[in-house]
């Protein structure tokens, strides 16, 4: 078999879609206030990032502080330090931008508040990966965290105690055509071919539902329940080679079409439950307990096939032997469920006039949803611990120059991978056995105006 | 009248763009960055092999990936310690030289014509190319006949190396404690197997490694098949039984032989101990194609599908496993030496991204 054959013919089965997972805001969080609190703020959000964590708390700071508009921009990084075997796994740094608006208000006594919430990643605006199907990937921080993600959300407040939530999250996705025409010399495929390709993507936006509710039963004592749609979008990539074989000056036309499907991005639906309580006005303890559901995830390898043809000229007396490419079918997930257990301790550290320092601090743990990898495809993932730390400063007395408060939130996490063991079922793997683990350090800044 | 809304009144536009004006300061934004080259993956020796370029080896073929210079001696059965010597048995031109042979397959070298063959060693060094060798063994004992064939090395943890070695009558072994290599015994290792069966013969192409148990695992060829026997000092071997190399089978010429064992042991990143054996698989159509088997006993062996190289005529695989993701395959491939069809000693590395000379 030729080698331009051989080069047709591997570039064609090892392509293979790999989805991106969940979103950057469960990895990474969203503002940095709820950042170091490891999330846990379902129940007592208020400032932006509750367009994200409970869209329920876009009308609780109007109500608690007598704010109206919050404007909110920010920035984040995050460096993956993950590792197989030892060897670095060169998973790619992420930084961006977030930023967004509660705008509350009322009509007579009816509150009701409108947010927007955006995470945007400065380094791409989309981002797909084709490695091939049994290459070891890690499944939740290669693509994950390089979307874009927008939710747009309403919130009232019926009575005093009781806060309503809910809105449209917006994610991006691609979808993508490969063209590739010309002419491949068949005896120095790599040194004398011609060739022109066009890649052809588009930017889709989903759109999935998430609501909220924030309950406060005592002064000091906060509830609140959060769910998030799943979302499952399939993808397809599909190539299509238009290309002449020159064997010494004797054409030999040929196409190769090659069509991949997959789920390019799936959400999984998503209940949290969490409450604050304040024991005194200067602490506040958070717990939260996060349902995901995970075993909804089918496959996250899908479905491949392809096509070879060549219109050998009748002058040629040449045999070309052509393998049989297998078309690939998708291969199940087994995905797991789990409770994603989150805690967060703030404290009022300092208070005078025109001037708060709090200190925050959290932790979470996710048990990782992927079983043991015995067969041939490689989903790299373990469980994760994260600490985090942050302060945050709060600037009152601001007038004439503000009128109201300026926020200033600063917060850097670290998460733990222990090593996890993946045990091969076959002798014959390509991979064999392996461990993957690491760390993955994140921290950002971000602040809020208030008005008043 | 009509009623503004509160949050309306307490927002003016000046205030509201110096604020925006702020907050846009703390992003930033830059150009879509590249995203970094993907991290060196772990690898389970299957494969594909792909030969060592001429940069690589320091000498430029035919046949692709060759690893020592072609001499007007013929080389053949090539086998490397861990620390990257390499033995082969090997002999130079007969002082009167038969005739080949018409009906001598093409690529088969025409013994003929040259001395008997002894053992010799070459000295690794930086590179996975080798120097001509100096002759570490000749046959001695009756039971040996004329020629010493197929050495296999083992490196002791003393620091002694045992050469095992297949000659008329068998497997035979010798030590080198550092003064050179002498015979273990008067006899053979391990003389006729499988005797008063259809199976019967002389064992040859011997291969040895320390593996599951653990145990010393004796790979040898016998007729078309591969047998096994197995000792808990590398001197008695028992349990002398045939190997079950069947598998599935995607290549057209149907398969006649199996031969040349070629063994690596090795520790999974699991803690298991397993034996990856490379072997010659003989077809039909006259091909010589290098297949892998693995076990985690010694015994019971998972086949691979596909050759593990795409040459139609390598033989003698000779695996060294670097490190836990890089093999290092030599072989031997067809070569012309001096006018004559002599084999050459080539190497191919796995996984086939892998680019040396980052070796030792």
């Amino acid at each position: 078999m030729s080698r331009a054959l051989a080069l047709i013919l591997t570039f064609g089965a090892a392509w293979s879609p790999a989805p991106a997972l969940a979103q950057a805001m469960d990895t990474f969080g969203f503002g940095s206030r709820s950042a170091a609190l490891a999330g846990a703020v379902t129940a007592d959000v208020e400032d932006v990032s509750a367009n994200y964590y409970n869209p329920a708390g876009i009308v609780r700071g109007a109500h608690a502080r007598g704010s109206g508009l919050r404007i909110m921009a920010g920035t984040f990084v995050a460096a993956p330090m993950l590792s197989i075997n030892g060897e670095d796994s060169r998973v790619e740094p992420i930084h961006g931008l977030v930023t967004g608006l509660n705008v509350p208000g009322n009509i007579d006594t009816f509150r009701f508040g409108f947010g927007l919430g955006l995470h945007l990643p400065n380094q791409r605006l989309s981002r797909s990966l084709a490695p091939p199907r049994d290459q070891p990937r890690w499944e939740f921080y290669e693509s994950r965290p390089h979307r874009i993600y927008l939710a747009a959300n309403l919130a009232i407040q019926p009575w005093d105690f009781l806060r309503i939530g809910g809105g449209i999250a917006f994610q991006s996705t691609s979808d993508q055509d490969l063209a590739i025409r010309g002419v491949i010399d068949f005896l120095q495929p790599e040194d004398a071919s011609r060739l022109e390709h066009r890649v052809t993507a588009d930017l889709l936006a989903i759109r999935y539902p998430q609501l909220g509710v924030q309950v406060d039963p005592i002064d000091a004592l906060s509830i609140g329940l959060v769910y998030r749609g799943q979302v499952s979008l399939g993808g397809t990539l599909r190539a299509a080679v238009d290309a002449n074989i020159d064997l010494a000056g004797i054409d030999i036309p040929g196409t190769f079409l090659l069509e991949s499907e997959s789920v390019s991005l799936f959400l999984p639906h998503q209940v949290s439950l969490g409450a604050t309580v304040r024991p005194t006005k200067w602490v506040r303890a958070m717990a939260e307990l996060t349902f995901v559901h995970w075993a909804a995830y089918e496959s996250p390898v899908g479905s491949f096939k392809a096509d070879l043809n060549l219109d050998i000229p009748a002058q040629l007396p040449l045999e070309i032997p052509i393998p049989d490419i297998v078309d690939q079918s998708p291969v199940p997930a087994s995905f797991r469920d789990r409770f994603v257990p989150r805690i967060g301790v703030e404290v009022d550290a300092h208070k005078s006039h025109g001037l708060t320092l709090l200190g925050r601090a959290g932790y979470l743990y996710e048990h990782s949803p992927v079983p043991m990898q015995r067969g041939s495809i490689n989903l790299v993932d373990t469980n994760r611990h994260v600490l985090s730390l942050g302060i945050g400063i709060v600037l009152d007395d601001l007038e004439p120059l503000l009128p109201g408060e300026l926020v200033i939130d600063i917060h850097g996490a670290y998460a733990f991978f222990p090593d996890r063991l993946m045990r091969k079922s076959s002798l014959l793997d390509p991979y064999g056995d392996y461990v993957a683990g690491g760390g993955l350090w994140n921290g950002g800044l971000s602040a809020e105006v208030r008005f008043r | 009248m009509k009623k503004t809304p509160v949050w309306l009144a307490r927002f003016t536009p000046m205030s509201t763009a110096g604020t925006l004006c702020a907050l846009a300061a703390l992003s930033c934004g830059s150009v879509g960055e590249r995203a970094p080259a993907p991290g060196l993956l772990p690898h389970g020796g299957v494969g594909p092999f792909r030969d060592l370029s001429a940069d690589e080896t320091g000498i430029v073929g035919p046949p692709d990936g060759l690893a020592r210079a072609l001499t007007p001696d013929a080389l053949d059965g090539v086998a490397l310690t861990e620390a990257g010597d390499l033995y082969y048995a090997g002999a130079p031109l007969a002082a009167a030289p038969t005739p080949r042979p018409a009906d001598l397959p093409e690529n088969d070298v025409h013994w003929g014509a040259f001395a008997a063959r002894r053992i010799y060693r070459a000295v690794g060094d930086e590179s996975p190319s080798f120097q001509a060798g100096s002759v570490v063994l000749m046959a001695e004992a009756p039971w040996e006949g004329e020629a010493l064939e197929d050495p296999c090395p083992l490196s002791m943890p003393d620091g002694r190396t045992r050469l095992y070695y297949a000659a008329a009558g068998g497997i035979g072994l010798a030590e080198d404690a550092g003064s050179g290599f002498s015979r273990v015994s008067a006899g053979p290792l391990l003389g006729r197997v499988f005797e008063g069966t259809a199976r019967e013969g002389v064992p040859g192409e011997p291969s040895v490694v320390v593996g599951p148990g653990p145990a010393y695992w004796l790979y040898f060829s016998v007729g078309a098949e591969i047998g096994v026997a197995r000792s808990e000092d590398g001197l008695s071997f028992t349990d002398v039984r045939r190997l079950d190399l069947s598998g599935p089978d995607e290549t057209t010429s149907p398969e006649v032989a199996v031969a040349s064992p070629g063994a690596v042991a090795l520790t999974t990143r699991a803690g298991q101990r397993i034996v990856r054996l490379y072997f010659e698989s003989v077809r039909a159509d006259g091909s010589h194609l290098i297949y892998l088997a693995a076990s985690d006993n010694g015994v019971d062996f998972e086949r691979s599908v596909l050759p593990v190289d795409a040459a139609l005529d390598k033989r003698s695989p000779a695996p060294r496993q670097v490190d836990e993701r890089v093999t290092l395959l030599y072989a031997t491939a067809p070569a012309i030496g001096a006018g004559r069809q002599v084999r050459g000693l080539v190497a191919s590395v796995a996984p086939s991204v892998e680019m040396l000379p980052a070796l030792r």
